[in-house]
């Protein structure tokens, strides 16, 4: 379809809504509950009152927080509405009204003041790199540098996730790259408080990390995480006023880019993957090509698409915070995501996201779905250590 | 209804059937905007109960249900048409049949697709392609609108002109009767497919159909002429109907609807008049013939071709008309079916309107068109909206002059139903509805009659006094 997405305003788009239901269809919120009221359609309907009549009803705004903002809906739009713009400003006018989900208010009171999502001491942002019991590695922290990694608070926080930053960063160190981590002095990008419906608070999380990066030196930023990336390269400039003096990448990016200069030595793995396209890396910041480019450089490693890829790839569930109002819901949504995976016969599902992968695998193993979860940098570390295991 | 009873039933749905206020109120409208305040005064908008069957098992039960209690139902799919049809306007039970969705099976010899009522187009197409075959013909709402939902309407769109009316493509349809008898009906029998087909859900609920599906094209063609005018445009079609291959489908776009799209940013080819596509599939050995009759059309019709790219560019937004609907913010429409014949004397009347208004086209079968007569509006200025709205009926007077008539019917083109329907084949579907639900409970207040707070003669007297004061009052020139 022709045409940019376009939002102007809540009035605006709500009457410029058809009400053709073309977001419908592959609304996973939507085909995951069933009812008309769980459907993009009838957010915009819910738009049109608080638009026009200023008020809306506890189950009004449940439906509204019910939404993963995967951008399906604005992709399929017929009147080309920037639904996603909608589906955050809504958020932002109701939590403006102190009426958002108790979750979101702590998720969002949390990261103000802990500087992390899961409110836990700065400090904890090192537990990653101390178990990965380099010194050389834990030297970097701090240190100026041509290139920041930015961990984000999952990789950092969460010892499920911790697999992904350590091997980002023995391909870092491998690859030769000047490269820094911020450690406890990071703070959270700021990205979940627009989806709890609080932008205005990213401003302390953007001057922060950006003061801190230009502090040492940087000229690019990359980060493992989507919303880090989509919050680095679109929030920031758009808050500070202004473009920030980094070239900002996610590490499927970076990757690409090594590789295709020939500065990383791949190694065989023999294995069928498939690729999940995280909706804040593909559909939301429009990065579709270098992740499957990367994969198709592995040797040995085959790659096969799911039903839905690309632009039009299913989301895991846990996005826009989804979890935190309904954990049940994210549920239904990274099954039928991981359904389409099981189909492909992959052994294991790639993605680059750590929120993908820790949604996807624990709902695996709760389902009983018999597939590995690995992240794009995983393998590629793995590549890389059967290229010097073969050496 | 006793609360034993509707629990009984929530749990034989597993939850899929609701009381709730809040879930039935999203059910109450579709793409249609007409004012609240004026929609309340004349009907009972709303259901009691919405209802969300997966299994034609579940429709039985939500039919026996709505039998025993004397209940309304209203069936339901995509919502995507614009005069009530799928809006309930005599309570009871709303039943969104978008949950029965799927292809059943697929008659690769026959060609023949049976598939449930509530599966979108756009979708249908997908589990088609990856068995090699493709659909006949499908509405340029596909993405969201559904099989059954075509089926209740009037079935023409894109591939009608190759294909015909959707209609004829269905061999057989499985319908539950409100007083819960079921059938496949097919061409033959006292009950009739012809007779369910175009009725807008008020004689049955059809579950699933089986239709003709074709093997995937070999390839396919699309050329775009700039016709200077409708005689022309007219003319092309009339020409592309009897070349050596009938193309799949044909479309023209007026001037008016191609500044509505650059005003948007949409970059459109120069015409002065109508953009004229037409779109063929078939073995690659004929599309080289069609490439020949195109160059055959402009040599003998004076006329210039538009770039392969804007033919392409014409028929990848086949499906999204509405893209231009921001400028309004309202998008006001008649939709009518006319003969091609008559399209210039139309267009002559339409343009009369004293606001733009873009003309835009399907053919259909034979030497017809379903055109669209779009203008726009705003509907938050509600006062001036009714002027705006009074002008469909003179888009609508002047098809019927024209030898046309308002396309679909629901609530709001019963008014013209004495002047567009010959009063032989009404007086048979209305003896049908008697026959067949006798006590009026499927999709009430719809298709047969105008509501009694709406006669002809009543909104025929007030749309000509808003005519006559838009024309005083200027409304809609400068838009
Ligand atoms: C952008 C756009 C383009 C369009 N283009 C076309 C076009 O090319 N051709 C065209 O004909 N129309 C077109 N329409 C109008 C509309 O999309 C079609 O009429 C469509 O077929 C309606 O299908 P639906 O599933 O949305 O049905 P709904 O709107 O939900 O229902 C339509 C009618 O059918 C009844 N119904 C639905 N399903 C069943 C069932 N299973 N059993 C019994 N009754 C049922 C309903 O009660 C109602 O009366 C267009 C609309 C839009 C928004
Ligand atoms: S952003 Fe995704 S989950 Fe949210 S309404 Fe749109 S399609 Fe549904
Ligand atoms: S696709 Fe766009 S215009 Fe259509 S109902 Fe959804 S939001 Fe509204």
């Amino acid at each position: 379809m022709r045409g940019k997405p376009i939002f102007e305003n809540l009035k605006k788009e709500a009457l410029v809504c058809a009400r053709c239901g073309y977001c419908r269809v592959d609304c996973p919120v939507y085909e995951g509950l069933g009812w008309e009221s769980a459907s993009p359609r009838a957010k915009m309907e819910i738009t049109r009152k608080l638009a026009f009549h200023g008020k809306l009803t506890e189950k009004d705004i449940a439906r509204l927080f019910q939404c993963t903002l995967c951008g399906q809906c604005r992709e399929t739009c017929s009147a080309r509405i920037d639904t996603v713009s909608v589906w955050l400003e809504m958020r932002r006018r109701i939590a403006a009204g102190e009426k958002g989900p108790e979750n979101m208010r702590r998720l969002a009171a949390a990261i103000d003041e802990t500087g992390n999502t899961a409110g836990d001491a700065p400090e904890n942002r090192r537990l990653w790199l101390e178990a990965m019991d380099d010194e050389a590695v834990l030297k970097r922290v701090g240190q100026k540098a041509e290139l920041l990694y930015f961990t984000g608070c999952s990789g950092a926080l969460y010892p499920q996730i911790y697999g992904i930053p350590q091997a980002f960063t023995r391909i870092l160190t491998r690859s030769g790259a000047d490269f820094t981590v911020l450690g406890e002095n990071e703070s959270c990008c700021g990205f979940p408080l627009a989806a709890a419906g609080e932008p205005e608070r990213i401003r302390k999380q953007a001057e922060h990390n950006v003061a801190a990066a230009k502090e040492l030196g940087v000229r690019t930023v990359v980060t493992t995480c989507p919303s880090c990336f989509h919050a680095w390269r679109d929030f920031y400039p758009e808050i500070l006023g202004g473009e920030t003096p980094f070239e900002v990448l996610h590490a499927s990016q970076w990757l690409a880019r090594e590789i295709a200069a020939d500065r990383l030595r791949l190694g065989p793995v023999e294995e069928r993957v498939t690729y999940h396209d995280p909706c804040d890396l593909g559909r939301n910041s429009g990065v579709f090509e270098e992740p499957r480019y990367v994969l198709n450089q592995i040797p040995g490693l085959e790659l096969v698409e799911m039903e839905c890829s690309g632009s039009d790839a299913a989301c895991c569930g846990g996005g826009g915070n989804l979890e935190a109002v309904d954990p049940a819901l994210t549920e239904v949504i990274a099954e039928a995501r991981l359904r389409e995976a099981e189909a492909t016969a992959a052994k294991t599902v790639v993605s680059g996201c750590q929120q993908c992968k820790r949604t996807l695998q624990g709902n695996a193993r709760r389902k009983k779905i018999r597939l590995r979860f690995a992240d794009i940098t995983e393998l590629v570390d793995r590549s890389m250590a059967a290229y010097e295991a073969n050496q | 209804m006793t609360a034993e009873n509707f629990d009984l039933l929530k749990e034989k749905l597993n939850g899929r059937v609701t009381d709730d206020p809040f879930e039935t109120s999203f059910y109450t409208r579709d793409m249609a905007s007409f004012p609240g305040f004026l929609v309340k005064l004349m009907f009972r908008v709303g259901a009691e109960l919405a209802a969300r069957p997966q299994s034609e098992e579940d429709v039985r039960q939500l039919v026996a249900y709505a039998r025993d209690n004397h209940m309304a139902i209203t069936p339901r799919a995509g919502g995507t048409s614009a005069y009530m049809n799928a809006v309930p306007v005599s309570g009871g039970m709303v039943m969104d049949l978008t949950g029965l969705s799927g292809l059943i099976r697929l008659d690769k010899e026959r060609g023949v697709a049976e598939v449930w009522c509530g599966t979108a187009w756009s979708a249908l197409e997908k589990d088609l392609n990856r068995e090699g075959f493709t659909l006949c013909s499908y509405p340029s709402s596909a993405v969201s609108s559904t099989v059954g939902g075509w089926f209740s309407m009037e079935g023409q769109g894109i591939g009608s002109m190759a294909w015909g009316c959707f209609h004829d493509l269905v061999e057989s349809a499985h319908v539950i009767l409100a007083s819960g008898e079921e059938f496949d009906a097919d061409a033959a029998g006292p009950r009739p497919l012809s007779l369910f087909a175009g009725k807008e859900g008020t004689l049955a609920i059809v579950t699933r159909l089986t239709f003709k599906v074709v093997p995937l094209a070999e390839a396919a063609y699309h050329v775009s002429f700039a016709a200077p005018s409708a005689i022309v445009a007219a003319k092309i079609m009339d020409m592309a109907e009897k070349g050596p291959v009938k193309p799949f489908n044909g479309h023209f776009a007026d001037r008016t609807c191609l500044d509505f799209q650059k005003r948007m940013g949409y970059e459109v080819p120069e015409v002065s008049g109508f953009l004229v596509t037409l779109s063929y599939r078939g073995a690659a050995a004929d599309m080289a013939a069609c490439r020949a009759y195109a160059e055959t059309i402009r040599l003998k019709t004076g006329v210039r071709l538009c770039s392969d790219e804007t033919a392409a560019e014409e028929w990848e937004e086949r499906l999204y008309s509405l893209r231009i609907k921001r400028n309004g913010p309202t998008l006001l429409a008649a939709e009518v079916i006319l003969p091609m014949a008559r399209l210039n004397d139309f267009y002559g009347r339409v343009k009369k309107l004293r606001q733009r208004v873009s003309v835009y086209g399907h053919m259909m079968s034979g030497q017809q068109a379903n055109v669209m007569a779009q203008y726009y509006a705003d509907e938050s200025q509600t006062l001036r909206y009714l002027f705006y709205l009074a002008k469909t009926k003179k888009i609508n007077d002047a098809a019927i002059a024209c030898g046309g008539r308002p396309y679909g019917t629901g609530v709001w083109n019963t008014v013209y139903l004495k002047r567009s329907r010959d009063p032989a084949s009404l007086a048979e579907a209305r003896e049908a509805k008697e026959r067949l639900d006798p006590e009026n409970r499927m999709n009430p207040g719809k298709f047969y009659r105008p509501p009694k707070l709406m006669p002809p003669a009543l909104f025929g007297l007030a749309c000509f006094a808003a005519n006559l004061g838009s024309r005083v009052l200027r409304i809609g020139r400068r838009r």
